[in-house]
């Protein structure tokens, strides 16, 4: 009774309260955190690896996972002094030992794991570059050997596993907080989940469980329940052990609830509601979330998969993506992806055997410079008009992997170092970390409006010429004149003769041979479509006799269906995203009637291809003459020219564009009748301004030299694309409307979240100091109550020092300490005797009065100096 | 609880966001899981509700001032496997000077059971009530809530200081004359002789007992009795401004009853019960009985403004002759002085004002016991 409670005014005193009750037995306390902290670790690593795939070695991974769970729960349960040091002196021995100890066994272990942090990242970033298609940075590294793939990915995984075990045991069992391990562990799931990669659900149910565990166990042992005490008023329980080994009950619970769902909402039959997709659409476009691949339409890297499903509504920032000096003034389009193989949401590349055997036809030819080598080997009057030129292309952006090519490409894999050339399509960088920044090629300008492009045309053509002089064989013209139907494919079907054989060089019956073979790959993968769209599509031209009989040659079937195109459907920006589960095409076809280049290039490609042309879907860039009317002779490229079109395959020139989208400018996007033009590729400049018209980017570069204000006067004015496309919301539905408000709100939520970023940085600067602040608050007064009342004194005046010399008493601060202090800390550093409790009570009040002292008579600014930066007060 | 729902809160949002963003069963199976979390945690709730025990125990009941009062709160769940958490509030209240003090608690309510010590001082005496007014069954989340039936309470006893008082007058026993005579105590009463011992220089030469001093052929002495008096009387009203001035009234009245027990005088005290509406009289005779009074006052006592006990004693009174009469108030006026006066008819009468400032009053009767020094007071107090 001769305790005494803590004096106060008040008549009555309610004391902070303390938990007496049975503590739960070790084994038992033990038996409780190794359950939850299996499940919490199981469900964070199980939703990172199966995420990525990473390989390692899965028994040595849970073995080490048990070893390190146990070791840290028995550790932390003992009440271990130093718990923190027995765990980070071996890591800092061990980096000590690898700087001293050079080539040792130590630093092969570094080595390793930093092997394995490269790998697993490099795993993460092209699991990420394949999801969205966009460029992320890949590591260099040489390992190649997969037994080392797995040890290295093993190593690093096994050390954030003993680092994260450490963090989690501590949180769980020290300091009891249920929030800092929510934090710990989410971004294992959150990794995977920001870029749609879905890892397995079982790991989920795992993580998912453990949060929601930690969430609804009544224990307080997951509680900082001393900040909740601070209140007066209220008292939180705490047990002392924490741990409440009946509550696991909550586990199966959890997961029995878990399998319910799964029950009552089968994953088969799950219908997402229509207005959350509706919200998913407007809040992408409206923030532009997936800007770096939707505004520009191509995507930034090197990826094979265009994502149609993606493919929403648009709008462009109007920055400059491109520089270009070219010699060749004229329309242009650069290839930077080709689109070979359409499943109903994506444009992919063939598979890894189909390019086995295209290499296998192709051996050192490239598909990509059939133009130039035709006119070289196998020139005729028809490429009269073809010139050669120099492009130079500078790519603003940083770490692009993907290179833009024009058609007619002239330089070949041995002149274009550090560009890959991928297949028949297009090209990339040959440097995965940092893309090309610059590169030039030779190309040769084409008239592509010729319409015998057929590799039978060209060697009649090639022959009539009598370039052949030497040539004494039978009559080649008799050899060469067949009785075909105007049928381009009819045409390929044809057969090169012996005598013609026997007429040319040895050189161009290996590149015909090639082209023959490459033609009959290109009729077999090139007219790919899934079934049940070719059925369809194939109704549709029945429709409207777009089909070989009636227009037996390709360019003529191409212009007719692009037209067909342009007459039902309009051009927007704002068309929404194709409906979960529905075949871009059709529905765009069929249901929508509204899209942009995406649409209009894939449809056409799809009914071409449906008819038997060979077609492909191309992403880049378009340029035109004005480009180039800065005095540096550079055109500046701005996002909005990024563009979707068509190519066709010509066996006697290779693959040609084909422009599928109306002009929208001039209020004809719904006028089809106007664009019929459109559909023969853009060569020169009488084309140009219809082929401006035809690209979203509708406004026409000025001649102004400043590319600053090129670029900006090439911004899409979202007013003013609002106004464009505003007789097409009057007919359209109220989903549309809020589309098109979201787009024109665009900006403003831009901006807004530029500003949110900035309030963000500075309100993380901000939690940093207070963070740090109260850590370095909580170290002192762990000082303050040492067991030890000397070690207590010290730490006391050490603060009360800090404190004068804050307040500008730095010359002589142990003037100002009153002389009973001194003579208490002076008893406390050189006698032999204890400080009483009384005596350290006095100290910590004068220490208390003179922080209040110091405190009240600061400045502001010096208050939150003393406050923030020196964690005085 | 509130960091609960705000977690909650959060990883919900959380989930709802992701459903929004990720076309994929997994998004919104997590998210229809966190939906039905609270629906999981309601039911748990309800079941484990049912088998909440709470107890409020104190194993002792008296305490002086300031000494440290170990509650002890207890809550149990009759059911093994189940947990909940309970909300507890816990109030004590000073029934003299109605101070009160109210503590939420919350405990985890587990078949072993928690308990929870809540330690409480007053600085002043009284009754202590203390009492859990109410016990809420929260569901983990902190989303639902339902009150539970069941009210504990118990009282502990703060007694009042016992301060040392100077001396208590010898007139005031003279003056009452009284057949009973203290076996101990030493006075002046030459018809009860206690003992007898050798003469020493100062005695008076009236208790020299002669005819015993001739035959020891010393001078030996008589010590004779001491009168014992039974009608003093002590008379309080608390009209007392604030718990101060009660406490300081308590100390008083139970310091001054100490004195007269240790001087073998039975006295009264008098007081008037504001929950019975009665006046309350207590026969002191031994030391038993000052602490059944003072159980009594400070169970039943409350303050108030009027001088009931005062007023009532006034017009009960009937002649009773007393050798003085005490009366405790906090403030009083002249005319309650006169009252009083008349009413005892010259009786002698000492009224002590406990308070913090000097009186005017002017009477030589009326004595200040100051609250600023109330041990001084006493100390220099000379009943």
């Amino acid at each position: 009774m001769k305790q005494r409670i803590s004096k106060s005014d008040k008549g009555l005193n309610m004391d902070y309260p303390r938990v007496i009750s049975s503590e739960n037995s070790f084994l038992m306390q033990f038996f409780f955190y190794i359950i939850l902290l299996i499940i919490g670790l199981t469900g964070a690593y199980g939703c990172f690896y199966s995420a990525f795939s990473v390989p390692i070695s899965l028994p040595i991974f849970i073995a080490l996972g048990i070893i390190f769970l146990s070791a840290f729960s028995i550790l932390f349960l003992s009440n271990f002094k130093y718990t923190s040091l027995v765990v980070l002196i071996p890591l800092f021995l061990m980096l000590i030992g690898a700087f001293i100890f050079k080539n040792s066994l130590i630093t092969s272990f570094i080595d390793q794991i930093v092997n394995g942090f490269i790998l697993t990242f490099n795993i993460v970033s092209s699991a990420y570059a394949q999801k969205i298609q966009s460029n992320f940075i890949i590591l260099p590294i040489d390992v190649v050997n997969v037994d080392e793939v797995i040890y290295c990915c093993t190593i690093f995984a096994v050390c954030t596993l003993y680092l994260t075990t450490f963090l989690m045991s501590w949180l769980l069992i020290i300091r009891k907080n249920a929030i800092l391990n929510f934090w710990l562990t989410m971004p294992f799931l959150a990794v995977s989940l920001i870029y749609s990669i879905i890892p397995s659900y079982w790991a989920v149910a795992c993580l998912s469980i453990f949060w929601s565990f930690l969430l609804i166990n009544p224990s307080s042992y997951s509680r900082n329940i001393t900040k909740l005490n601070r209140r007066e008023s209220t008292f939180y329980s705490q047990e002392n052990s924490g741990s409440i080994p009946q509550s696991l009950i909550l586990i199966p619970i959890l997961a029995i609830c878990l399998i319910i769902l799964m029950f009552i909402f089968p994953k088969d039959n799950l219908y997402r509601l229509s207005f959350i997709d509706d919200l998913r659409g407007s809040f992408i476009n409206s923030t532009n979330l997936l800007g770096s691949h939707q505004s520009t339409i191509t995507g930034d890297g090197n990826t094979n998969i265009v994502n149609l499903e993606l493919a929403g509504n648009l709008s462009f920032t109007g920055k400059i993506v491109l520089r270009i000096k070219s010699s060749n003034h004229n329309t242009e389009y650069l290839k930077g992806f080709v689109g070979s193989v359409y499943t109903g949401n994506s444009w992919e590349d063939l598979s890894r055997e189909d390019y086995k055997k295209l290499n296998a036809i192709l051996k050192e030819n490239k598909v990509q410079t059939f133009p130039s080598t035709f006119i070289q080997l196998l020139g005729s009057s028809i490429d009269k008009d073809a010139y050669q030129y120099n492009m130079t292309v500078r790519n603003v952006r940083n770490n692009s992997k993907r290179i833009y090519s024009p058609y007619g490409l002239i330089s070949g894999s041995k002149k274009l170092k550090g560009i890959d050339f991928v297949n028949d399509g297009y090209m990339i960088s040959s440097n995965t970390l940092l893309g090309t920044k610059e590169y030039s090629m030779d190309g040769l300008k084409l008239d592509m409006s010729n319409e015998s492009l057929s590799l039978y045309e060209r060697l009649s053509s090639y022959f009539s010429n009598d370039q052949n002089d030497n040539y004494n064989g039978p009559d080649l013209n008799k050899e060469l004149t067949k009785d075909f139907d105007s049928s381009i494919q009819k045409m390929d079907e044809w057969r090169i003769s012996v005598p013609v054989v026997s007429a040319m060089t040895p050189e161009q019956t290996s590149f015909t041979q090639t082209v023959y073979e490459y033609s009959s790959f290109v009729y077999a993968h090139y007219t790919q479509l899934p079934q049940t769209l070719k059925e369809r599509l194939d109704k549709y031209r029945d429709q409207y006799d777009l089909d070989t009989r009636h227009y037996p040659r390709p360019s003529d079937l191409a212009k007719a269906i692009v037209d067909q195109i342009q007459k039902e459907n309009n051009y927007s920006l704002s068309p929404g995203l194709t409906p979960k589960g529905s075949d871009f095409v059709e529905y765009f076809l069929f249901e929508n009637h509204r899209g942009y280049c995406m649409h209009f290039a894939s449809s056409a490609a799809a009914l071409l291809r449906s008819a038997g042309i060979p077609a492909r879907y191309v992403e880049g860039y378009v340029i035109y003459p004005s480009d180039f009317s800065n005095q540096d002779e550079w055109a500046n490229i701005p996002d909005s020219r990024s563009h979707a079109w068509v190519e066709i395959y010509y066996s006697g020139l290779g693959w040609i564009p084909i422009e599928a989208t109306p002009p929208s400018a001039n209020g004809t996007v719904e006028n089809g009748h106007e664009t019929a033009e459109s559909a023969t590729p853009p060569t020169d400049e009488s084309t140009e301004e219809e082929a401006t018209e035809e690209q979203p980017d509708t406004t026409e570069p000025t001649d102004d030299p400043n590319p600053d204000e090129e670029s900006s006067n090439n911004i899409k004015d979202p007013g003013q694309s609002s106004s464009e496309e505003k007789p097409l919301e009057v007919e359209n539905s109220e989903q549309n409307n809020t589309q098109y408000r979201s787009e024109y709100i665009s900006p403003i939520l831009i901006t807004l979240l530029k500003i949110l970023s900035v309030l963000a940085l500075m309100g993380l600067i901000i939690v940093l100091f207070i963070v740090i602040r109260k850590i370095r608050i909580r170290l002192r007064y762990k000082g303050f109550i040492e067991k030890d009342n000397n070690e207590s004194a010290i730490a006391i005046y050490e603060y009360i020092l800090k404190l004068l010399k804050f307040n500008n008493i730095d010359k002589s601060p142990v003037k100002n300490i009153p002389d009973h202090i001194s003579q208490l800390v002076l008893k406390a550093r050189f006698s032999h005797h204890t400080l009483t409790d009384e005596e350290t009570e006095e100290l910590k009040e004068y220490a208390e009065k003179l922080m209040l002292e110091i405190k009240n008579n600061a400045s502001l600014f010096k208050r939150l100096v003393g406050k923030y930066i020196y964690s005085l007060f | 609880m509130k960091i609960n729902k705000f977690e909650y809160g959060i990883i919900l949002i959380s989930t709802a966001i992701l459903h929004i963003f990720l076309v994929d069963y997994l998004s919104f199976w997590l998210f229809a899981f966190f939906l039905m979390l609270p629906l999981v945690s309601l039911v748990i709730m309800i079941i484990a509700g049912r088998g909440v025990i709470c107890e409020l125990l104190v194993y002792w009941t008296t305490y002086r001032k300031n000494d440290v009062v170990p509650i002890h709160v207890k809550v149990i769940n009759k059911y093994s496997l189940l947990i909940c958490t309970v909300r507890v509030k816990l109030t004590i209240r000073n029934e003299l000077t109605q101070d009160e003090q109210c503590k939420i608690i919350f405990l985890t309510a587990n078949h072993t059971g928690q308990t929870i010590v809540q330690d409480i001082s007053s600085k002043y005496c009284g009754v202590i009530n203390c009492q859990i007014s109410e016990i809420r069954i929260y569901d983990a989340i902190g989303l639902f809530s339902y009150r539970k039936k069941s009210v504990s309470n118990c009282h502990i006893e703060i007694l009042p200081t016992v301060y040392p008082i100077k001396e208590v007058n010898t007139l005031i026993q003279n003056k009452v004359e009284n057949n009973k005579f203290s076996h101990y105590i030493k006075g002046n009463d030459p018809s009860e002789i206690l003992d007898i011992r050798d003469y020493r220089n100062g005695d008076s030469l009236t208790k020299i007992h002669w005819k015993l001093s001739q035959k020891s052929d010393k001078l030996m002495v008589k010590e004779l009795g001491d009168p014992v008096a039974n009608d003093v009387l002590i008379l309080f009203d608390i009209n007392a401004d604030n718990s101060k001035q009660s406490d300081g009234l308590m100390d008083t009245i139970y310091s001054i009853s100490n004195l007269l027990m240790e001087n073998q005088i039975n006295f009264k005290i008098q007081w008037y019960d504001n929950e019975d509406k009665q006046m309350i009289k207590a026969n002191i005779n031994q030391k038993d009985d000052v602490k059944t009074a003072m159980d009594h006052i400070l169970y039943k006592i409350t303050p108030q403004k009027q001088l009931w006990a005062l007023k009532y004693f006034i017009s009960e009174h009937n002649n009773t002759i007393y050798s003085i009469v005490y009366y405790l108030c906090c403030e009083i006026t002249k005319e309650s002085i006169d009252l009083l006066h008349q009413s005892l008819h010259g009786n002698p009468i000492s009224i002590l004002l406990v308070a913090s400032s000097p009186h005017s009053l002017g009477e030589e009767d009326v004595k200040l016991i100051d609250l600023k020094d109330l041990k001084l007071s006493l100390e220099n107090l000379v009943l």
